[in-house]
């Protein structure tokens, strides 16, 4: 093979790299350019047609910066990616000279760089390690050409070149992981922050409105990672925030009246730890499992009524250990709720509900009984959970209950919250997530935002504040809220996928300058005290990867070693059979077959001696035939103990 | 590759060294060598021990054609390469080979010969033609000169000196026969009469298609490292002043593919180079005056154990 037309190879390869990890964000001219400037360079590097001319492409780089410039702003870095891919692409056309394939590199790698402005994925390790190797090695490989343009290789002489070539990078890992420990880095794609803009929010809200969209959409972003047991689907409520508020329209929150503090109080005393991971979003609220206890690893504030907030910065990556109670009550200490608080409804009610109210709950008087015959009405109203052709508009709620008994979460729980504070009893409305998708290879429960949902908690003198979801009274409920376990290679894919970036998100974005400083801590904790006492598993994964680096180079004499097990295998059953501690540097194999007296071992000599000096290659048929000669002096072994 | 005439030549070591030299076993196969990689080789042993038995067996059962050069302190040069004389009635002159001019030639006694003499001989073993009034007679082919010295004699004698013994390409001795084999020798009396009835067993072109085989022995490049890390070893040794010749090493690769050849094998084994290395090079080392009472053979043997063979 020619070394020229590896170099070339290489540098479309290390070209397609840095297109490919800016690709989803670029624009569609260049997203298609590239892929054609590539094949026309690939196309001309076939066929050895001479390369444009030189001003031809400069003019193009030109035009390119023309076209783009302008449309640059701060908040706008597309461009500047478009013309990054573009200017690779024409210098892929451009003749060869190796200072022109250096420019290749450097824009494949900026171009690397580049994607990191825009988002902050598991794909940027990926080509990182191929342009690190692919880099490298084209580097080496350059050296040569330089030296020898017209050279071409056998493969032998091509498996040493690439060995070497790709030893270095394997060298330099170690030291880059070190670096890993060291650089400081970002969690969120820089672009976010030099330029935070308002994305629209979807999924989870801070205010529950039903009625203010005709259909919802869920999205496929995810919310939550939460790392815990596999747990059963009724206890599956993340907790956000409380909404305590009705003004007609929407559900909103005031800040409870302060006294008394709410508390969880569980009969099965059954206490969840786990590890919470959001996505970075705008909002503030920490999610646990209902009901939550603690919230640890981030500065909270707990409300009264038992919300936490989080002062985290808007974007930033965070992790929260919580525990939760789960099946707990939140009971108000003795004297109960404020009541007023909790019964609020604006004056201009529509009639038709304080109607529905009377009609539902006629004679009742107690609690306990108006909250049964609230739960018969929802349970045998005919309800349907659906997600389009939702009642909209001011009296939408009414028209929910009262005429066409569809809607989703929303729907559900402001309407029953509606009714039983019609009904003389203290409910407010919880938002946060129900269910999730759990991921055993990661061993998480993957929230997503189209899991956002809406709750009720209702006052129970005995119990305290208990949760209801009305939602489970849609007649569709199991199969509109529950969607069914999907199954198949591409699920199985997707949670692969998936585990992979959360592995990325905790182990290495997460990884901050308090990480940092601890893990140089622990290190040097280890080094001063030597003893192994559980130090960070960033600590032992550092160890290890010094210790890998340093035993490359030691591979390779191993390698050479190991490339005759057969040998090894031999001296060994020798040196059993003489009763040999070592068998003395001055026996060759055939002194050694001679001894052992066993036509096996002296086919053996024969055979490998033909390969080890008579220059005979160790092929295939060889090695089978070394193998069983093997074998045959193991059986002879063990017949002539018996 | 099939090794020509290797069935032979075992054949005829067999013969030879369980019929009629019962006990030389070594020296037979040494002197098979010797041959077969074009060299000398010199029997170093005190009389009675049949070296020249050797000599004569080889001569019958290889089927050449023998000569016998008896050294005195009174033999000529001319006396081995021969000399021309006058015709009178064809009145030119003629010249009458010597001894020399055999396929196989005993030299026995090598050390009683005149130093001018020694050389003479020395010098057609190693050009293999003799030029006598200037004309260059050649040597026969195969040639094999097998030569002889008693090492303990000293009166009238003129030693081999080290650059002579350089000629020849092995040097080995007899050695006494086993024990067993010794009582039965003393029993039937000396096998000279037996020797001149061996029937050959090989034809001169036979031992030339050998010959021929032994090119097509591979010595690979670890044997040559060997060989070289041999030759090496010998010039750094304490108690050696002059260690191995290259020519010394050159001697060593081919009689080890003569070793190797007769092995059965088409590749030279370090082990070929370990059968022959004591008789190929410990004449040609020259020790300390310190260390002259060891043996060089000693010397030779503890290079051998003290060097690992390549094995991977």
């Amino acid at each position: 093979m020619r070394l020229e037309s590896l170099v070339h190879w290489l540098g479309a390869a290390i070209a397609l790299c840095g297109y490919l990890a800016l690709a989803p964000h670029l624009g569609g001219p260049a997203l298609l350019l590239f892929p054609l400037l590539l094949g026309l360079a690939l196309a001309a590097g076939k066929f050895s047609r001479p390369a444009p001319p030189a001003w031809a492409l400069n003019l193009a780089a030109l035009a390119v910066f023309l076209v783009y410039v302008p449309q640059l702003s701060r908040t706008h870095l597309q461009p500047a990616a478009d013309i990054l891919v573009l200017l690779l692409g024409l210098r892929l056309l451009t003749t060869r000279s190796p200072r022109q394939r250096l420019q290749i590199y450097a824009l494949a790698v900026l171009a690397l760089a580049a994607s990191t402005l825009f988002d902050l994925s598991p794909r940027f390790a990926l080509f990182l390690v191929l342009l690190f190797f692919a880099v490298a090695l084209s580097l080496v490989l350059l050296t040569v050409l330089r030296e020898v343009p017209q050279l071409r290789l056998r493969r032998s002489e091509l498996r040493a070149l690439l060995g070497t070539g790709l030893l270095m990078p394997a060298l330099a890992l170690p030291l880059a992981a070190l670096l890993f420990f060291i650089l400081p880095r970002t969690q969120v794609p820089l672009w976010d922050v030099l330029n935070q803009q308002d994305q629209a929010q979807v999924g989870y809200t801070e205010r529950v409105q039903p009625g203010a969209a005709a259909a919802i959409h869920g999205g496929n972003a995810t919310a939550l990672r939460v790392e815990t047991v596999e747990l059963a689907p009724e206890d599956l409520y993340w907790r956000g925030t409380v909404l305590n508020q009705f003004d007609g329209q929407s559900w909103f929150r005031q800040t409870p009246p302060h006294v008394p503090a709410e508390q969880p109080v569980s009969r099965t005393e059954r206490r969840l730890t786990q590890r919470v991971f959001p996505e970075p979003g705008a909002h503030q609220v920490i999610f646990a499992l209902d009901a939550p206890l603690l919230v640890q690893g981030v500065v909270t504030q707990v409300s009264a009524d038992r919300v936490f907030t989080g002062r985290q910065r808007a974007g930033q990556r965070i992790s929260y250990e919580a525990i939760s109670l789960p099946g707990a009550t939140l009971q108000a200490g003795a004297t109960g709720p404020n009541r007023d608080f909790y019964l609020q409804l604006p004056p201009a009610l529509p009639e038709d509900l304080r109607r529905l109210a009377a009609q539902i709950y006629g004679e009742a008087t107690d609690a306990e009984e108006r909250l049964a015959r609230l739960r018969a009405f929802f349970a045998e109203g005919g309800f349907r959970y659906t997600t389009s052709d939702l009642p909209t508009g001011e009296d939408s709620l009414r028209r929910f209950l009262v005429e066409e008994r569809s809607g989703h979460c929303e729907f559900f729980a402001s309407g029953f919250a509606v009714l039983l504070r019609l009904g003389g009893i203290p409910a407010r409305l919880v938002g946060g997530y129900y269910g999730g998708d759990y991921n055993p290879l990661g061993g998480y429960y993957l929230v997503g935002e189209r899991r956002a949902h809406a709750w009720v908690e209702v006052w129970r003198e005995e119990r305290g504040w208990e949760r209801i979801d009305p939602s489970v009274y849609a007649i569709n409920h199991a199969t509109a809220l529950r969607p069914g376990a999907t199954g198949g290679w591409r699920h199985g894919l997707r949670l692969a996928g998936d585990a992979l970036e959360h592995f990325w998100a905790v182990s290495l974005l997460n990884f901050d300058l308090e990480r940092q400083t601890r893990a140089l801590r622990e290190a040097r904790r280890v080094l001063r005290d030597f003893r192994f006492e559980r130090p960070g598993s960033a600590v032992w994964a550092l160890l290890l990867l010094v210790a890998a680096g340093a035993a490359l180079p030691w591979r390779k004499r191993f390698a050479r070693r190991g490339a005759d097990p057969y040998l090894r295998g031999f001296l060994r059953l020798a040196r059993r059979r003489l009763r040999l501690r070592r068998i003395p540097p001055e026996l060759g194999l055939f002194d050694l077959a001679a001894r052992l007296d066993d036509p096996a071992a002296r086919r053996f000599a024969q055979l490998y001696g033909e390969y080890l000096y008579g220059d005979q290659p160790l092929d295939g048929a060889r090695k089978r035939q070394l193998r069983a000669l093997l074998e045959q002096m193991r059986t002879n072994q063990r017949n002539s103990r018996r | 590759m099939a090794l020509a005439e290797r069935e032979h030549i075992l054949e005829v070591i067999d013969t030879l060294a369980n019929r009629h030299l019962q006990g030389k076993v070594r020296a037979v196969r040494l002197a098979i060598i010797a041959l077969l990689s074009g060299g000398h080789i010199l029997l170093e042993d005190i009389p009675g021990l049949g070296k020249t038995t050797l000599a004569l067996a080889l001569a019958r059962v290889l089927g050449l054609s023998f000569g016998r050069i008896q050294c005195t302190s009174d033999l000529l040069p001319s006396d081995i390469t021969g000399l021309s004389i006058y015709r009178r009635e064809d009145q030119r002159f003629e010249f009458l080979p010597g001894p020399i001019f055999h396929n196989l030639v005993l030299v026995d006694e090598i050390s009683r010969a005149m130093p001018k003499t020694q050389s003479a001989l020395l010098e057609a073993m190693e050009e293999r033609r003799v030029t006598i009034e200037g004309v260059t007679h050649s040597l026969p082919e195969p040639f094999l000169v097998i030569a002889t010295q008693n090492p303990v004699e000293q009166i009238g004698t003129f030693a081999l000196p080290e650059s002579q013994l350089d000629r020849f390409s092995l040097c080995t001795g007899i050695g006494y026969p086993p024990a067993a084999v010794e009582k039965a020798i003393i029993r039937g009396g000396s096998v000279r009469e037996q020797i001149g009835q061996i029937k050959p067993l090989l034809s001169q072109s036979q031992i030339l298609a050998a010959r021929g085989a032994l090119r097509e022995v591979h010595l690979g490049e670890k044997v040559a490292e060997y060989i070289h890390a041999l030759a090496e070893a010998s010039r750094t040794h304490p108690a050696i002043l002059a260690g191995v010749s290259t020519r010394g090493a050159i001697t060593l690769a081919d009689t080890a593919r003569a070793a190797a050849y007769l092995e059965g094998r088409a590749f030279v084994a370090p082990e070929d180079v370990r059968q022959v290395a004591v008789a190929a090079l410990a004449h040609r080392l020259i020790l300390r005056p310190e260390h002259e009472n060891r043996r060089k053979e000693d010397v030779l043997r503890l290079l051998l154990k003290e060097l690992p063979v390549p094995r991977d």
